[in-house]
């Protein structure tokens, strides 16, 4: 089937939902919502982060029940009860957090929770299914590897594999870019093409507009639950048009980051080297960080990220070299990092707070021995819920009561109350691991706003992230690691996807050195985030 | 010291040790299949124990089969409460676990005291014969060593191949290995997690108070309190070692089996010189060995004794 | 990823935790209730047996509480509870659960006697204080070896206690069956303690001893840990390891100091029972107060009132349990077998469904003032945010 938008038929849709509303407690996440899905097509379905695609994408694969409205599945009544429900019916769902039972082989994986599946597993059938199934996609996934071993781009691949054996008539990838290097993502877009190609429609969901005009056929966007466009001709959409459909509140985007003044290294990292039981860890890595300065530490997940999140806070020791904060060495000591004015945002909130912990208790972890706070060792109450109250409202924590439970606030507040913890004092550097990922545009724009508030005060800044526009956003250079090494590091003036992605793909290149503040001028708006390009 | 040497030393020990191993063979392949699916039965004692005295109960009564069957019942019914408070309600699974041993050896005491007024009232089964396989009973030294061995024990040894096949082959085996590595997902690809969980759960529970039975009806013969004496916790130390590999739990049971009889033939030839105390420790010296080795190298499923709520 | 987070985020007002009334309230009834079902289901087991639990819990009733005896019994029983439960809390607070008390009583109380030996014939203010010092530092000798195979080989806690319990079990009958048993014994046992380190009575006709007056200084130690720097460093890494080392915690010895101090608790009630209650040393000298000194941790949320609590209440069963024995001729087993259902119904009322339902419960019957009302224009679906 050629690409393109196909031609209107007698046909049913493949997929037609009608009047789809759905209820979170107090927020309407779909209001009264109408989609449809024709063979043959890539249909994206494009908003910010809280818009309410991905609980479309839920309902249409059964995870979640609409409140109200119907929907048919090739002119068929559908209401599936379970993801389960919805895989039999023939849609596949791929979500971002993948499905796929890490433990397991991939051939396992295909044998589990299959629709129809018998009692017995024959390995070496399903072993062969894999191999046969990877080979006509195009793609090379092992069917003997367990999940854990494989990069996250071959584990969707994976999934999406499965989803073809099982049977898929119809394709949801929610977000299947987000962390994704340029070199993975030029795959995943041959591979939606060849599906397409071979029949099968997809729901691709997104907020990346440059991907999606190179890939999908129609669009449609949400906003704040409700449909604002629907299922536009992407080849004869206006794609700054689109950007402000989209996000409404233009301000959100507009990044204001600082000047860079490239003051003196504050932070310097020195041929680290890290092993990992599981995963990859760090094989000399060297950079070094200035005051005032925001660096991005890019990579596809499970690069590297984590050993240098650990070596460079001092929780894990490197196997060789050092850290070095204002000169002074604090290698593999996470108390000498504290002392230095090292502050740490941790990628994960699970790890980064004591959910079982109170606000308060939180919030003054890093100081509980201070002056003031205690007396004979023993921790004063009253002073540190004043302070912790002045704190909580400084950070816009809320609510901001001291004896709430950290595990009883929202995500965004959980992060705020993170930030106040290793905030609080302005830091000689600060290490933050995806600050602003999972969070609604608001919450973002806070977090990011945290971050440049340190370098003005002449913090140095790593931002490690695998999301590119995350990076994109925030630093002022970069560095890429790929495989525990660093392959690259240039300004962010000087990025370009051809470029990231050789450095991505383990292609090294002879370093530059770096070149101190010169020729930097990342002012004000430029260099945002691809979506940003169209309207700034 | 010579007669440390001789034949029929290392004969009683391998075959005292396969007989030992029994009990340890049972428990610990249906709490290797829980602990693979997530759940942690530190009750695995209290299982073992009912399943002693009423497998000891009902043999008495009808058969030696429907013992130890009774047993594993007895012992499945005790991982019941294990399923409905914390794979269902999500209790605490340690601390679930010791008041389940408690509650085991509690009960058996009281029950095995009110029915015992007098030690003459104690009831007894005799001990199960030697099952011959011609040919190769009969073999020089292997045939004494390994060929001799009650119905039950070989029962337990057929177990193992079963076990290992039911984990590797069938869907269910994959089930149970993916709810214990990563629920989430799991209930993402549709299988029923807390389903799979209770029947892994109470798996343990039925092969624990075999397990029970298969210490009462086929070595000991008689009743007395905390008659188990921690093997439901040797079991586990095993599971570890084998890092949950049915063969391996097999292996490390026999391997704490062995070390038990040799220590206590070691007792008859070294009388006198060394304190028996110092002799009974080296079973457990192994077994602290077994864990500090399995420590090392064993890789946990990553969601076990983490209890899984639905619809997070 | 892309909407949850959103959806929170809007609910501002999300369930916070229950205010200090409410969660007394709620304790306090559940609790009540945890303890009658335990006794009810242990009323039908006797009724089952052919029993009368009337008469049975009578008999227990009266030798818990019955007369001074009694009294001093179950103050005598608890005593120990308190101590090796305030340690083990220290440990399960830092994320460990610890079984060895039982071995490191034993441990303790060889040790004591060592030591009072040692001092034979020294003035008391000097022998008593060493034997304390003596039995605490065996205590917690016994744990080192669990505790470092644990902080430098993850080596699990619960089984490497357990063996060692079992080690000591047959250490001490090696020394009672020969090297500590007086010539003229015929049972496993060692000579009398000396005289000069014996713990006397505090009131004539019991066996309420002075040691038992250590439990509420240890209870008093286990309330100033929690509210220490030191007690919130450990509590941290109990709660979320990775956070407290990245915080500059020292995980290793943290793991190692609380396995060693809830040693050198079990140690010290190994010193009151050999210097107090029995005054020699015998094979059961530990009896089972190991293994319910982790148990009323448990039960006690490892918290000091609680732990008191969960003490007398298990000192009194088992008391009242042996005179249940002696005077119906209902074995003292029951005693277990409630103390176990009382577990299994706290460890049930600590679920997080079931804590959340009585919250709920609690709520709709206004037995708590009404927070979601409090709560700044919060709709009753606002739990949705962390229940869903």
């Amino acid at each position: 089937m050629p690409s393109g938008v196909p031609p209107i038929t007698g046909d049913p849709p493949v997929l037609e939902a009608r009047g789809i509303s759905r209820r979170f407690g107090a927020v309407q996440a779909l209001a009264d919502v109408d989609f449809t899905l024709r063979a043959g097509e890539i249909h994206a379905l494009v908003g910010e982060n809280g818009a309410g695609k991905s609980t479309l994408a839920k309902i249409v694969a059964g995870v979640l029940r609409a409140d109200s409205g119907e929907m048919a599945l090739f002119g068929e009544p559908y209401a599936p009860g379970s993801r389960r429900e919805g895989a039999a019916r023939g849609v596949a769902h791929i979500r971002q957090q993948l499905s796929l039972v890490r433990g397991l082989t991939v051939a396992e994986n295909l044998q589990l929770g299959r629709p129809n599946a018998s009692a017995l597993f024959n390995a070496r059938a399903a072993r062969a299914e894999v191999t046969r199934l990877s080979d006509e996609l195009g793609l090379a996934v092992p069917a003997a590897t367990i999940v854990d071993d494989l990069p996250l781009a071959v584990r969707q691949q994976a999934e999406i594999l499965i989803g073809v054996a099982w049977g898929a008539r119809a394709l949801i990838l929610d977000e299947p870019s987000s962390a994704l290097g340029p070199v993975e993502t030029d795959a995943l877009i041959r591979l939606c093409q060849r599906l397409r190609a071979e029949g099968t429609p997809i729901i691709y969901i997104s907020h990346r507009l440059p991907e999606l005009a190179q890939l999908a056929d129609r669009l449609t966007i949400l906003r704040q639950g409700r449909v604002v466009l629907a299922g536009e001709d992407v080849r004869q959409a206006d794609l700054a048009r689109i950007a402000e459909l989209m996000i409404g509140d233009l301000s959100l985007l507009r990044v204001e980051r600082p000047q860079t003044v490239r003051g003196e290294v504050r932070l310097s990292a020195q041929g680290l080297g890290a092993h990992l039981d599981h995963g990859v860890g760090l094989d000399g890595v060297s950079f070094t960080v200035g005051g005032g300065e925001i660096v991005g530490v890019v990579g596809v997940a499970g690069n590297g990220q984590e050993a240098l999140a650990e070596v460079l806070t001092g929780v894990r020791r490197p196997t060789r070299g050092h850290v070095v904060v204002d000169g002074v060495d604090v290698t593999g000591s996470s108390r000498k990092a504290i002392a230095a004015g090292m502050a740490h945002l941790h990628e994960d909130r699970a790890t980064g707070l004591a959910h079982g912990f109170t606000l308060a208790d939180n919030a003054i972890a890093r100081r509980i021995g201070d002056r003031g706070f205690a007396r004979l060792g023993v921790r004063l109450p009253g002073p540190v819920g004043a302070h912790v109250r002045e704190l909580a409202g400084r950070f816009e924590v809320r609510p901001p009561e001291p004896s709430a439970i950290a595990g009883a606030l929202s995500g965004g507040n959980q992060q705020k109350l993170m930030a106040a913890r290793e905030l609080e004092r302005d830091p000689a550097v600060l290490v933050a691991a995806g600050p602003t990922k999972g969070l609604d545009p608001h919450a973002a724009r806070a977090m990011r706003d945290r971050c440049f508030a340190v370098a003005e005060r002449g913090g140095a800044v790593v931002v490690i992230s695998a999301d590119l526009d995350e990076v994109r956003e925030l630093a002022h250079r970069v560095v890429v690691l790929s495989g525990g090494r660093v392959t690259d590091e240039f300004a962010i003036e000087d990025m370009t996807s051809g470029r990231l992605g050789a450095a991505m793909a383990g292609m090294a290149r002879p370093r530059p050195r770096p070149r101190p503040g010169a020729g930097r001028g990342a002012g004000a708006g430029t260099g945002g985030a691809p979506r940003a390009d169209h309207h700034g | 010291m010579d007669r440390l040497l001789t034949e029929t030393f290392w004969i009683a020990s391998i075959s005292g040790g396969l007989r030992l191993a029994t009990p340890l063979i049972y428990a610990s392949i249906g709490e290797t299949f829980s602990q693979r699916a997530g759940v942690l039965n530190i009750g695995l004692e209290g299982y073992m124990i009912v399943g002693s005295l009423t497998s000891l109960y009902v043999a008495v009564e009808t058969g030696t089969l429907i013992g130890l069957l009774a047993g594993g019942i007895a012992g499945m019914l005790m991982a019941l409460l294990m399923v409905a408070l914390s794979v269902r309600l999500s209790a605490n699974q340690v601390v679930v676990g010791f008041a389940l041993t408690t509650l085991g050896i509690g009960l058996t005491g009281f029950v095995f005291r009110e029915t015992t007024p007098t030690p003459q009232d104690a009831r007894r089964v005799s001990r199960l014969s030697e099952i011959d396989i011609p040919g190769l009973s009969d073999v020089p030294f292997l045939g004494d060593a390994i060929f001799g061995n009650n119905w039950i024990s070989w029962m337990g040894f057929a177990l193992v191949p079963i076990a290992w096949w039911c984990s590797a082959r069938t869907t269910f085996g994959l089930q149970v290995r993916a709810v214990g590595e990563d629920p989430d997902a799991a209930a993402a690809r549709g299988v029923p997690v807390v389903r799979v969980r209770s029947l892994a759960c109470l798996l343990s529970g039925f092969l624990g108070g075999v397990g029970g039975g298969a210490l009462m009806l086929g070595q000991v013969g008689q009743f007395q309190p905390f008659l188990t004496a921690n093997r439901g916790f040797i079991a586990l130390i095993v599971i570890i070692m084998a890092s949950w590999s049915v063969w391996g739990a097999a292996v490390g049971a026999f391997v704490f089996g062995f070390f038990e009889a040799f220590s206590s033939n070691l007792r008859n030839v070294v009388s006198g010189d060394v304190p028996t105390e110092a002799l009974n420790a080296i079973p457990f010296l192994v077994a602290l060995t077994i864990l500090i080795i399995g420590a090392r190298r064993a890789r946990m499923p990553r969601g076990l004794g983490v209890n899984y709520v639905a619809d997070r | 990823m892309a909407d949850e987070p959103v959806v929170a985020e809007t609910h501002d007002d999300v369930e916070l935790e229950a205010s200090g009334l409410e969660r007394a309230t709620i304790g306090a009834s559940t609790s009540i209730l945890a303890v009658l079902g335990a006794l009810i289901v242990g009323g039908v087991i006797l009724l089952v047996s052919g029993d009368s639990p009337f008469s049975a819990y009578g008999a227990m009733l009266d030798g818990a509480f019955g007369s001074k005896f009694a009294i001093g019994e179950t103050l005598a029983r608890s005593a120990p509870l308190v101590i090796v439960g305030a340690g083990a809390a220290v440990a399960l607070r830092a994320g460990m659960v610890t079984i060895g008390a039982q071995g490191q009583v034993i441990v303790g109380a060889i040790g004591a006697l060592l030591t009072a030996k040692l001092f034979d014939g020294a003035p008391s203010g000097l022998a008593i204080p060493a034997a304390a010092i003596g039995g605490a530092l065996f205590g917690a000798a016994w744990a080192l070896v669990p505790a470092l195979l644990r902080a430098y080989l993850g080596v699990n806690e619960i089984l490497s206690t357990l063996l060692f319990t079992e080690f000591a079990a047959l250490l001490i009958e090696y020394l009672l069956n020969g090297p500590l048993k007086p010539p003229a014994a015929i049972t496993p046992q060692s000579d009398a303690y000396p005289d000069n380190g014996v713990l006397g009575l505090v009131i004539d006709g019991t066996r309420f001893h002075i040691g038992v007056l250590v439990a509420p200084a240890v209870l008093l130690g286990l309330w100033w840990w929690i509210r220490s720097t030191v007690g919130f460093r450990y509590d941290l890494y109990g709660e979320n390891p990775r956070l407290a080392e990245s915080l500059g915690i020292p995980g290793r010895r943290v793991v190692l100091n609380s396995l060693l101090i809830s040693g050198a608790a079990a140690g010290v009630v190994g010193w009151i029972q050999a210097a107090g209650l029995l005054q020699r040393l015998y094979l059961e000298i530990a009896s089972e107060i190991g293994f319910f000194g982790l148990v009323v941790a448990f039960l006690g949320a490892a918290r000091p009132a609680g732990i008191l609590a969960a003490s007398l209440l298990f000192g009194a069963l088992q008391s009242g349990g042996l005179a249940m024995q002696s005077s119906e001729g209902i074995p003292a087993s029951l005693s277990d077998v409630i103390q176990a259902l009382i577990l299994l119904g706290f460890a049930v009322r600590y679920a997080p469904q079931i804590a959340s339902l009585l919250r709920r419960a609690a709520r709709s019957f206004r037995l708590v003032p009404d927070r979601s009302s409090r709560a700044s224009g919060s709709t009753p679906a606002a739990g949705s945010a962390r229940g869903r």
